[in-house]
């Protein structure tokens, strides 16, 4: 999935949430409403992408949609950037792009 | 009359917030205001998504009372005006701001325009600063105030500047488990700071308060530290540094890094405002008339045309409306603005003290290793960076990037533009506001074909329909 | 540089374009001692932020024999400079959708052969067969092989640094304040009070060729024009080949670079002579996404990142002004290349040297005699500042 078993991230409170479910490569991950695309990935897993460069995973850096680190690409065609985009339920999102 | 302007306010920070609400009262009622966060309260005082219970205290600390009067003050304007959020404002063209939201793009005339345009982390690049587990420190803050997470299990914050403390404070209070703070900045430094901002003492006692907590929490401090490297091979192991003349190296999985803050300055740019060099501060700045005037019809105010902070913003956000208001025949109460003019003198004071507490330490560009990657977008080096500088002995940023490629990635150069201009004149020897700055240019973030496309001219729309139905079934052409 | 005294030189080249700096590099590879004077950085206007097509394909007939040659060099063009600056033949294609368009490629692809330029003519299957990725129906297209792509960004630079190892003297940031003849020898005075004479002058001043023209008494009717473009962030490459599709009268082109971006144009920028700067329009970016979604179906959901546009003269038919001045012996006059000159550049060098060193080329430039317009008595109000 997106790398090692752990999350990069850990959640410290506000679990009482509705319950979301999106896909990650076919893969699906629960996460909470209100969680971010890039939120949900890193609790998940520690990373979002590979650069399209060669230079290894990225796993987003600004966090408040600045820096555009985070684009990711839903299997709809359409781009999202994962730190300003939240969860929705079935959103499923492509992190290998053939090349 | 002078109040059916139309005017603009960009952004829904403590600047834009306080502008629009004062241009509100005065009784503008033309007035859009265009913010990308889905909520008002900008970075500082961002709100948790709906669903989220912590109470403002815990989100806000001792800023929480102030918060919550911009989100009130903010709140009960919203439906009033014409107030358009998760909307970005991706370029400023003849008198109309261009905006994209979920459902395509849009123009939105103007007479005047308010830009309050906020701030990101200023970032020096490290080895290994592109590694999953490496967040910005306001980044960082996010994480844990908007969505209650933190960025690792073990964290290290490093860099420089009063959020350093801060956000490891927070942290450390919400049960995150902080490794240690590694702040590039001196004892002596913070020592020369404190003289300059012993008049406002409750602001700094504030700051010692956090590394008071921090100290008892046993979390690693350290100050005079020159960052190495962060360690990893897919994700963040650790990081190497060296402090009092000694290397180490501190096993984590994330790093918070950051040093100070860089404004957001695009828009201004190509709304044809001019830019000044801060010298103190190695940064470029919206040159405005001291009232937030910075250009014909354009204003500007908060961390977006200089850093202050989120109460100098509020302030210059109040402050240029009036400015506006003045400009249209409705001038406000002198008395106000001459208190809001004192205000931000003695907040500018303290300013200086934080900036003299937390210097930007510049010589780290010139002595980054070759391998390191300067432009994330475009994963370009400072080797590469260099070869170019050596080779074309370009005289400026702009050309330097149209050499070399940095800056020309998906973040416009605004995360390692800066970084550039230092490179280059560390390299040079040249003085860092001879080199430039890279211009502001649209779209100031990516924007979608697919929404573009909306606005396309009609005869241009019609001639690529009629060439889909030229091979149709039951359409002739 | 920090000179006083005037120098004496074999030519001075006034502007730092491809045409100039390429100009400077032929001449110096054939021994002339060369000075080239640019107000700004080489390459930084038309020449440095176009879309870098290198196209033979759909040319004036006038311009192709030049095209061709200039062809020939970008094939070694790493040997030339020692870079190859990003150059890559991809071919071209131009793809047709309407019955009077196509008709009009094919009676094109037919005087093309004559040149040997290489043409290709597909039909709509073969089209969609070999390039996958065009999204629209066509009728058919016009392919050359030999047709491709180079960095502008690094040409003009690569050129420069180049010519200067063969001791032309490529001077930048130092505009000429003045020029003049003084009946024997050119004498020019620039912004950093150098003074140079030289029996030869090449006008290669771009879109501000007519103002520098209008120094020695002669008007030429150029009105400039800003080429506009938008690039995309990088994805898997697909689009093998450059791909030209003209809607409602203007030209959509496009073609993806190596590392993954997809550039494409149509403008018209919005450009300014006097302050040297160029905007592009928003909505003739609209219309380029609105064409580009169809085009290339792939975009829709993809970003751009970039939109520029860039300041280049325009000549009435397009064609640039090339040749020898009637009014001044020695004085050469080589802009308003129209929006396609970056393929041109080499070959415009070469030609330059021949007329300046043999007194003629062997390539026609007929088709460019800079004295083809009936112009007003006067400066056009374009031209003058």
């Amino acid at each position: 999935m997106t790398g090692s078993s752990a999350g990069q991230f850990i959640r410290l409170g506000e679990t009482q949430r509705a319950p979301v479910e999106i896909h990650i490569d076919g893969e699906s991950i629960s996460c909470l409403a209100g969680d971010t695309l890039l939120t949900a990935m890193l609790l998940n897993g520690r990373r979002l992408r590979h650069s399209e460069f060669g230079d290894g995973p990225r796993a987003g850096f600004c966090n408040m949609g600045a820096c555009q680190d985070c684009w990711l690409l839903l299997s709809s065609g359409e781009r999202v950037r994962a730190c300003t985009t939240e969860v929705r339920d079935g959103m499923d999102v492509v992190t290998r792009e053939a090349r | 009359m002078a109040g059916n302007d139309r005017i603009v306010v960009v952004g829904s920070g403590p600047a834009g917030s306080r502008a629009a609400e004062t241009l509100y009262r005065a009784g503008c009622r033309n007035l859009t205001l265009i913010s990308e966060a889905p909520a008002s309260g900008g970075q500082i005082y961002r709100r948790q998504p709906a669903g989220f219970k912590r109470p403002p205290a815990s989100l806000y600390g001792d800023d929480a009372a102030k918060a919550l009067r911009l989100h009130d003050a903010f709140d009960a304007l919203a439906g009033e005006i014409d107030y358009r959020p998760n909307t970005l404002v991706w370029n400023i063209f003849e008198g109309a701001v261009h905006t994209s939201d979920a459902s395509g793009t849009d123009r939105v005339e103007f007479d005047r325009l308010v830009l309050s345009t906020g701030a990101m982390d200023r970032i020096i690049p490290i080895p290994g600063w592109t590694l999953p587990g490496v967040f910005t420190l306001g980044g960082s803050q996010i994480a844990l105030k908007n969505q209650a997470c933190s960025i690792g299990r073990a964290v290290v914050f490093a860099g420089t500047g009063p959020l350093l403390y801060l956000v490891a404070y927070q942290y450390a209070k919400a049960g995150a488990n902080v490794v240690a703070v590694l702040d590039s900045a001196s004892y002596a430094d913070k020592v020369r700071g404190a003289a300059r901002m012993a008049r406002m003492p409750r602001m700094l006692l504030r700051g010692l308060a956090y590394r008071r907590y921090l100290s008892r929490k046993r979390i690693m401090l350290r100050e005079g530290v020159r960052l190495r490297s962060i360690e990893g091979g897919d994700s963040v192991q650790g990081i190497h540094f060296s402090a009092g003349g000694r290397d180490a190296f501190v096993p984590c999985d994330a790093v918070g890094l950051g040093f100070g803050l860089s404004p957001e300055m695009q828009l201004a740019e190509i709304a044809g405002c001019r830019t000044r060099f801060d010298a103190d501060n190695r940064q470029w700045v919206v040159a405005h008339d001291g009232q937030g005037r910075a250009g014909d019809g354009i204003y500007v105010a908060g961390d977006g045309s200089a850093i202050g902070g989120a109460d100098v913003a509020e302030l210059a956000g109040e402050r240029a409306a009036l400015a506006l208001l003045a400009d249209i025949g409705l001038p406000g109460p002198k008395a106000r603005l001459r208190q809001i003019e004192r205000d931000l003198g003695q907040l500018a004071a303290f300013r200086k003290g934080v900036e003299t507490s937390f210097p930007f330490p510049a010589g780290w560009i010139g002595e980054a290793p070759d391998e390191t990657i300067l432009c994330r977008c475009e994963n370009v080096t400072f080797g590469e960076v260099r070869a170019a500088i050596d080779r074309f002995e370009p005289q400026e940023v702009n050309r330097l990037k149209a050499l070399a490629r940095p800056g020309m990635g998906r973040c416009q150069g605004r995360v390692c533009g800066p970084v550039l201009a230092e490179l280059l004149s560390a390299t040079t020897g040249k003085a860092l506001d001879q080199v430039g700055k890279l211009r502001g240019q649209g779209p100031v973030k990516p924007i979608s074909y697919g929404r573009t496309c909306g606005q396309a001219d009609p005869q241009v729309d019609a001639w690529m329909r009629a060439g889909e139905k030229r091979d149709g079934d039951d359409q002739g052409f | 540089m920090a000179m006083t005294r005037v120098f004496e030189t074999d030519v001075i080249i006034i502007g730092g374009g491809i045409a100039g700096v390429c100009s400077a590099y032929y001449l110096a590879r054939r021994g002339a001692r060369v000075s080239l004077f640019e107000r700004g950085a080489v390459g930084t206007q038309a020449s440095g932020v176009n879309f870098g097509g290198l196209r033979t394909n759909g040319r004036a007939e006038p311009e192709l024999p030049l095209s061709l040659r200039a062809r020939r060099q970008w094939q070694k063009i790493e040997a030339l400079v020692g870079d190859s600056c990003e150059t890559e033949i991809t071919g071209h294609v131009e793809i047709c959708d309407r019955p009077e368009h196509l008709a009009a490629v094919e009676q094109w692809s037919v005087m093309a052969e004559h040149h040997g330029v290489g043409v290709q003519m597909l039909t709509g299957a073969e089209v969609a067969r070999r390039f996958p990725w065009i999204g629209t129906k066509v009728l058919g297209g016009c392919f050359v092989a030999g047709d491709g792509a180079a960095n502008p960004r690094l040409v003009t630079p690569v050129f420069a640094i180049a010519a200067r190892r063969l001791g032309a003297g490529i001077y930048e940031y130092d505009a000429v304040r003045t020029a003049r003849h003084d009946g024997t020898c050119f004498q020019i005075e620039t912004e950093s009070g150098t003074k140079a004479r030289a029996p030869i002058l090449i006008n290669a001043a771009g879109a501000w060729g007519a103002r520098l023209a209008a120094q020695f008494s002669e008007i030429f009717p150029l009105d400039v024009m800003a080429p506009q473009m938008v690039v995309s962030e990088p994805f898997p490459r697909m689009v093998t080949s450059t791909v030209d599709y003209p809607v409602n009268g203007r030209f959509f082109y496009a073609r993806q670079i190596g590392r993954g971006n997809l550039l494409f144009g149509r403008g018209p920028g919005r450009a300014d002579l006097d302050t040297g700067r160029a905007k592009y329009v928003p909505q003739n970016l609209f219309d380029a996404s609105r064409i580009a979604v169809d085009v290339l179906p792939f975009l829709r959901g993809r970003n751009f990142i970039r939109s520029w546009a860039g300041v280049e003269g325009k000549s009435p038919d397009s064609l640039p002004f090339l040749g020898r001045s009637r009014a001044v012996g020695g004085l050469i006059h080589a802009f308003g290349f129209s929006g396609h000159g970056f393929q041109l550049g080499p070959g415009i060098g070469e030609v330059v040297a021949e007329l300046v060193l043999d007194g003629r080329t062997s390539t026609q430039i007929e088709g460019f005699d800079p004295y083809r317009f009936e112009v007003p008595s006067k400066p056009m109000q374009a031209q003058t500042a």
